[in-house]
């Protein structure tokens, strides 16, 4: 019970935002071409169940691939960044700056390198799953003591040694840190990922519907979208806690 | 037989923002092959640096590391125990214990076995796969300490491992320290700011000035072991290095 | 004593000169464009760089839409006074209930089609069995690609509709798929420009309905309240038709002068190819014109409105006359 109890606040926080929107949005008579009403989007979404949900497991399946991506290469990156200092001074702006880089700006790359299907989504998404990655598992990466160094050292560990028997574990906690803010951004990336060109996906939903003006969809599109984020984001917890318990 | 630990004229300095400030100003210690000699001092006098020197994570500007009457080069044959409880938190008790293993690239599997050996000579049966968290600060030292025993140098260097715990607990572990170093006869440089503690453990006890380092007196202590800390001549042993180290500290 | 003088003295000047640009500024209309500007914007830019808007005692602020489906919410909601959408857009927005009436047309006529190059070897649409097509409007450009197959004799089911976002030159160019989607002005330019040869099939003639491509919709309570600005607006605009008309040339350059930033080669080329495409009377054409396009659109299940009784446009604007 200690489970679904968990679960009531947020969802009576929820649902008092939602009633009081609905309020807000009849009393001051938002037309639903402008804001659609809670009310409407919930009965879009019980309507068209079944056709969102497919449609959200192919938003899942980009960003959990472009998670696995984003998370690999954010860590080789980190690793190469905390074993050379010329290597992370020349690195380092450069990721920074490929956070700069709009979607629509590099869409045609990403489409001549992957085409329309399912990896140009992952790729949008692991753009912005391994930035936090990388951040979070460096700041881990160097969060050994100095006497912790000063132990390997007399023991006369080399670089690799040090990395894999201290660097690498200390990182861990930070590195889970990281991607927990990257799942949430990866979700977003794929999700940016299908406006560049998809046949499917809860993004492509949302275009077309606006295109249709139908924004009660829209706003069922993103609701199971927020639901997609949640979900991914307590997957992530979930690992997280299994490996921080065996590894102590 | 266990080697001899020889510093000759080590001098060290660090570079400031205000400039050059000398740390150690040519200090010779020296510890006979399996004897024991503490450095006592008050803080920040360089004792960890002398420590660090010693084990070969840093280097002198000048002097020089005698090992076995031989200059220190590379393997390492000095096991260093830092002053902070460097357990690994993510490996059980025992895996700490027999990290200079993973290092050296001796098989785990014996290691465990001689680790559990040590670990039941402890006291630490029954801790062995408990996470350094759980275990208590009198009970991770002794995780240390077995860890730097494990490491299978002739040499120990322990700086300071018993100042973070509180009276009880470090009287009862330096009790129990003595008693294992009888045994096994390392030699051990031992770095503390206790006075008392380097009276009931040492043969040589030797006292170093403040900032920049320099040793001002050599005592030694020849009392039959286990000694009591409130025995007349460990009481006055213990007064004359005081004086001496007030003096040091006026000068 | 002096410091708080000088400071008041600030606020009022500031504020003397609000009221004074209120006063001295016309009416301000807003316009909702389509896209970003582009040569279609033609009449608009002229109107605005001769002043006809100003002469009429109109400010006319031009705005750039977020996505396709903003022109028509914002001007239903009032939000903007004038907005530029296809007809068929505007046709699924009054349909979705949205309160907008068709007041104008700058593009009488369609300017999409399917573009391919010729060097796949597709002289007619009916070699597009089994290939593949690129757009980038959902849901409508499928249905207008698959009428158009249709017509030809092609099976749309064996032909894969791929939808390829905003960049479809880069999908046709590297291959990726075999026709596009596109405008006859714009696309065909660009392919062209790259050393391509476009080879262009205009929708009209394979079965799409006529349609206007650019029309100017406003919202039923701009129009209820409006006190003549619309008339005026609309009349500046003819002006500015007929002088583009009279002298083309000079038309193109004023448009450059004023956006050098546009100042492409395609750019230059597409508006040399929309001149004659614009609508000088801004007429909404006749009544069954709309009635076909609803029927197909209804019949594709863009719409749902059915009958004759839906009226779908206003011209009283329109007329040389006064308003009202």
């Amino acid at each position: 019970m200690s489970g679904l109890r968990r679960w009531l606040a947020p969802a009576v926080l929820l649902l008092v935002v939602l009633a009081a929107v609905e309020t807000y949005l009849r009393l001051a008579s938002v037309p639903d071409y402008i804001f659609p009403q809670p009310s409407a989007v919930l009965a879009e979404l019980v309507r068209t169940l079944p056709n969102l949900a497919s449609h959200a497991l192919t938003t899942v399946a980009e960003t959990v691939i472009g998670l696995l991506i984003g998370a690999c290469a954010g860590g080789a990156l980190a690793m190469l960044i905390i074993l050379s200092k010329t290597v992370e001074r020349a690195l380092y702006p450069l990721i920074i700056a490929t956070q700069m880089v709009p979607v629509f700006a590099i869409a045609p790359l990403l489409v001549v390198w992957f085409g329309y299907g399912i990896w140009s989504k992952a790729a949008t998404a692991a753009l912005l799953v391994f930035f936090p990655v990388v951040v979070g598992m460096v700041d881990g990466l160097r969060s050994p003591t100095e006497d912790q160094r000063d132990l390997l050292r007399s023991l006369r560990a080399n670089r690799w040694q040090t990395l894999r028997l201290l660097e690498l574990p200390a990182s861990i906690p930070a590195f889970f840190s990281g991607l927990k803010v990257g799942v949430t951004l990866g979700v977003v990336g794929a999700t940016i990922g299908e406006w560049i060109g998809a046949q499917r996906g809860l993004g492509h939903v949302m275009v077309q519907a606006n295109a249709l003006l139908k924004l009660e969809r829209v706003f069922a599109a993103i609701a199971l979208l927020t639901v997609v984020g949640l979900l991914l984001f307590g997957l992530v917890r979930i690992i997280e806690k299994r490996v921080l318990a065996r590894r102590g | 037989m266990r080697s001899s630990l020889t510093l000759t004229s080590i001098c060290k300095s660090f570079p400031t923002p205000r400039g050059r400030m000398a740390v150690l100003d040519s200090v010779s210690l020296n510890v006979g092959a399996g004897g024991w000699t503490s450095l006592v001092g008050p803080s920040g006098c360089g004792k960890t640096t002398l420590a660090k020197i010693a084990s070969g994570i840093l280097s002198a500007d000048a002097g020089r590391v005698l090992i076995g009457g031989e200059d220190a080069a590379h393997p390492a044959a000095v096991a260093y125990m830092p002053q902070h409880d460097t357990l690994f938190p993510w490996r059980s008790a025992i895996e700490n214990a027999i990290l200079s293993a993973d290092v050296d690239g001796r098989s785990r599997a014996e290691a465990r076995t001689e680790a559990r050996h040590l670990f039941a000579r402890f006291g630490l049966s029954g801790f062995e796969d408990q996470r350094p968290s759980t275990l208590s600060g009198g009970m991770r030292q002794r995780v240390a300490l077995a860890r730097t025993f494990l490491a299978h140098r002739d040499i120990l260097v322990l700086d300071e491992p018993f100042g973070a715990l509180d009276a009880l607990t470090r009287a009862g572990l330096q009790r129990w320290l003595s008693d294992v170093w009888m045994e096994l006869e390392h030699t051990v440089l031992f770095i503390t700011h206790d006075v008392e503690e380097a009276v009931l453990l040492s043969d040589r006890i030797a006292v170093s000035s403040p900032l920049p380092g320099r040793i001002r007196t050599e005592t030694r202590v020849e009392l039959p072991r286990p000694r009591s800390r409130v025995s007349p001549e460990v009481t006055s042993i213990r007064a004359a290095l005081m004086e001496s180290l007030a003096e040091g500290a006026i000068s | 004593m002096i410091q708080i003088q000088t400071r008041w003295g600030g606020w009022i000047a500031a504020v003397g000169c609000v009221i004074l640009s209120l006063c001295a500024a016309g009416e301000t209309i807003q316009v909702m464009l389509d896209f970003q500007l582009n040569a279609n914007h033609l009449p608009l830019v002229v109107a605005v760089e001769r002043e006809l808007f100003a002469a009429a005692g109109l400010d006319i602020e031009l705005l750039v839409p977020t996505s396709a489906s903003d022109p028509a919410k914002l001007a239903a909601a009032g939000v903007v006074e004038i907005a530029l959408t296809p007809q068929i857009n505007y046709m699924i927005a009054r349909d979705a209930g949205l309160p907008v009436t068709a007041v104008g047309a700058l593009i009488a006529e369609p300017l999409g089609g399917l573009l391919t190059l010729e060097g796949q070897g597709i002289a007619s649409l009916s070699e597009l069995a089994g290939g593949k097509i690129g757009y980038s409007l959902e849901p409508l450009e499928p249905i207008l690609w698959r009428t158009m197959l249709e017509a030809s004799g092609v099976d749309p089911s064996t032909v894969d509709l791929v939808h390829v976002g905003m960049n479809t030159i880069a999908a046709l160019l590297t291959g990726q798929v075999d026709a596009i989607g596109a405008f006859r002005n714009v696309e065909v330019f660009h392919v062209e420009q790259r050393g391509f040869a476009p080879v262009f099939f205009p929708q009209e003639e394979y079965g799409v309905p006529q349609t206007m491509e650019v029309i100017f919709i406003a919202g039923d309570r701009t129009i209820e309240e409006d006190m003549g600005a619309l008339s005026r607006f609309f009349t500046a605009l003819r002006e500015a038709m007929v002088w583009i008309q009279a002298v083309p040339g000079e038309a193109e350059a004023l448009f450059f002068e004023a956006h050098p930033e546009l100042g492409t080669d395609v750019e230059h080329r597409s508006l040399l190819a929309t001149l004659p495409l614009l609508s000088a009377d801004l007429r909404l054409g006749a009544t069954d014109s709309w009635q076909v396009l609803q029927a197909y659109l209804a019949e594709h299940e863009l719409i749902e409105l059915e009958g004759d009784d839906v009226v779908w446009f206003t011209e009283r604007f329109l007329s040389d006359a006064a308003p009202r």
